[in-house]
């Protein structure tokens, strides 16, 4: 059944104004920084906080409506009637019950007989690969089981929506990577306990997380939330492969930087910078993102600069080129990262060639970056949900 | 150099040893006058006066009513405390300050309270005798309702912490497993919260047991109706009838129940957490 959820809410300077809309059987990343509101749109959701406006629908049923006149009343469906699931990063297992018992929990608490409950229990402790460990209390659990222990608690309900908030966020490497596959069948509807579905149309889930391994091998779609608002929606490959904002470049380990197609071949930014790319670009006169790696950077130092290069460096300069001066070094992906100040292009390179180059903090530089990875493509703007 | 074997390196420096003199004078506070107690005692008739008539009485009479205190403390303490738990930071400060009032109050204030509120021209009390013709005061419903009233903020302080510290993300899990609020109290939140509950059960029972102000005021001395142990204790002690030998030996029968009941606590204590 298809989720549909549109909030209003405000903490003193915070506002969350989003809309996602999931099909059932989709699942849809929702990355963001810290405090963008992510957690918070599980949570009304969920049901279990009650936003200053909006409306949740699910399959048309109405979950939550909050009309935003003050004397209007509000309509909440409490959680446990939702038939919405939640897994965070704490598998949160009940500590006074064994693996079984907490699978069989929800089954109980939706009025299955406690026989039948625990037959279908012990199914989907099987389906995630525990079933030697059923009797076992939660503290007997390592954390990866116990997270997977959890994931069957919340499947076996086999709820219409399915919200994962950072669920391998508390895992090491391996069991995180281990439970990131686990979800991806259970996502792809690959386990079932014996087989057996009992709710016919399959799950709208949203995944939040911060890790763009998790929106690669589960999402659907992605959706960007940043100061509460959805900023880029849509394929992964689009939404992460060609970034609109900050954010999601950052996170694939894109350099963005927007400017206006000046003419066939040259991009220019509003700061003047102009940049040119082996591939073609949009027509002339459109807004453009221009993306390139941080490794696709080369800065160079200021003594070499001097070292009489002659009018032709001076000519490179004008395209992709320009001075700049050292932030600070970091450790990098694939080598330091070097911060330009004022700006946010950063360049990365081997320690042996910025220790060449002699480039330290506080150095002008010129930086510079190889046209043939830089990718042009027109920007998108989201425009808003809007609200009536 | 050498190192102090028999200083635990781990877990500090160990503790400054001019603490050790005011931790012996504390624990001697403790522990001498019921030394004393027992050294006191006539032994070769402490038997006797232990399972006279008198005594037997007044044990039955304190198991009895510090145990229907004890029930009577866990159906409203437990969602009193819940409540206090779950209230909003200011609301809750409140109660929990007007619930543990019993706590600082002498016994002796909370009996005249009890009295003025359900005596004969108390403000409930009058209603409920030209009403219903019931007489509370000088009761043995007398003594459960003064035990309850000194026990109860023992039971309330002890289970409110543990539903602090159980939080409330349990509980919102099991709801979005479908667990309507009952269930959710049933079998989530009261399980999490156990072992404070007994505790606070334990410690609401041993004070019900040792209850002597409030109970003589508000309940009376009545041998048989209200005569608890710590009653017949104070009976026996002014010489009414009785040489104070038997109020020591009968004090001795208190401090073995006193006894048992720590040791009980401690094993629930010592129990691998849940």
């Amino acid at each position: 059944m298809t989720l549909d959820a549109e909030l209003l809410l405000s903490r003193g300077p915070f506002t969350l104004d989003a809309r996602v809309t999931v099909a059932a059987g989709e699942t849809i990343a929702l990355l963001g920084p810290n405090g963008s509101g992510k957690s918070t749109m599980l949570a009304a959701i969920a049901g279990l906080l009650v936003p200053d406006g909006g409306t949740i629908t699910v399959g048309g049923r109405v979950l939550t409506q909050v009309p935003d006149s003050p004397n209007g009343r509000a309509h909440v469906v409490p959680a446990h009637r939702r038939r919405i699931g939640l897994l965070g990063q704490d598998p949160l297992l009940f500590p006074h019950l064994n693996a079984l018992e907490n699978v069989a929990f929800g089954l109980k608490a939706h009025g299955m007989k406690v026989a039948e409950a625990r037959v279908r229990a012990a199914g989907w402790i099987d389906a995630v690969g525990l079933s030697s460990f059923a009797d076992r209390r939660p503290a007997e659990l390592s954390g990866g089981q116990q997270q997977r222990i959890a994931i069957a608690r919340v499947l076996a309900t086999e709820p219409d929506v399915l919200l994962f908030d950072e669920p391998m966020a508390a895992l090491d490497v391996q069991n995180a990577s281990r439970t990131r596959t686990l979800l991806r069948e259970c996502l792809a509807d690959r386990i079932t306990a014996g087989g057996e579905r009992h709710n016919i149309t399959p799950p709208a889930t949203i995944v939040v997380t911060h890790d763009v391994v998790d929106a690669m091998v589960l999402a659907d779609r992605v959706a960007i939330l940043e100061h509460g608002r959805i900023v880029d929606v849509g394929d992964v490959g689009r939404v992460l492969g060609q970034p609109a904002n900050l954010f999601a470049a950052t996170l694939v380990g894109l350099n963005l930087v927007e400017g206006i197609v000046e003419t066939p071949e040259l991009v220019r930014m509003p700061d003047g910078r102009s940049f040119v790319s082996d591939g073609e670009l949009p027509s002339v006169g459109s807004e453009v993102s221009v993306a390139f790696p941080p490794s696709a950077v080369t800065v160079r130092g200021a003594r070499q600069e001097s070292a009489a290069r002659g009018p032709v460096a001076s000519e490179q300069l004008a395209l992709n080129a320009w001075h700049a001066t050292v932030g600070i070094l970091e450790p990098g992906a694939r080598g330091i990262r070097v911060t330009l100040r004022g700006d946010t292009v950063v360049a990365e390179a081997t320690p042996a060639e910025l220790l060449a180059e002699r480039v330290s903090p506080g150095d002008t530089v010129t930086a510079s970056i190889d046209a043939a990875f830089v990718t042009v493509y027109p920007r998108r703007v989201v425009v808003p949900a809007v609200r009536d | 150099m050498s190192i102090d074997r028999r200083t635990p390196l781990a877990g500090g420096t160990g503790i400054p040893r001019l603490l050790y003199l005011p931790a012996a004078i504390g624990f001697a506070l403790l522990i001498l006058p019921i030394v004393g107690l027992f050294l006191r005692a006539d032994w070769p008739r402490v038997p006797a006066a232990i399972v006279s008539e008198e005594a037997l009485s007044a044990l039955g009479l304190s198991l009895q009513t510090a145990l229907s205190a004890t029930v009577l403390c866990i159906i409203v303490g437990v969602p009193l405390a819940l409540v206090i738990a779950r209230s909003g930071s200011r609301l809750s400060g409140l109660l929990r300050a007007l619930t543990t009032l019993p706590l600082v109050m002498p016994p002796l204030v909370g009996g005249i309270a009890l009295l003025y509120l359900l005596g004969r021209n108390g403000l409930i009390g009058s209603v409920l005798e030209l009403a219903f013709g019931i007489r509370i005061p000088f009761t043995t419903a007398a003594v459960v309702i003064a035990q309850a009233f000194v026990a109860l903020p023992f039971l309330v302080i002890s289970v409110e912490g543990a539903l602090r510290t159980a939080g409330t993300r349990f509980e919102s899990v099991a709801a979005t497993l479908g667990a309507g609020r009952w269930t959710v109290f049933r079998r989530v939140t009261l399980p999490l919260i156990m072992p404070g509950v007994i505790a606070g059960t334990v410690l609401c029972f041993a004070r019900a047991l040792g209850e002597f102000g409030a109970t003589a005021l508000f309940a009376g001395n009545a041998a048989g109706i209200t005569r608890t142990m710590p009653l017949a204790i104070y009976t026996a002690f002014n010489g009414a009838g009785v040489s104070q030998d038997s109020a020591i030996a009968l004090s001795l029968l208190l401090v073995v129940v006193g006894i048992i009941i720590l040791l009980l606590l401690r094993s629930w204590r010592t129990e691998p957490e849940l």
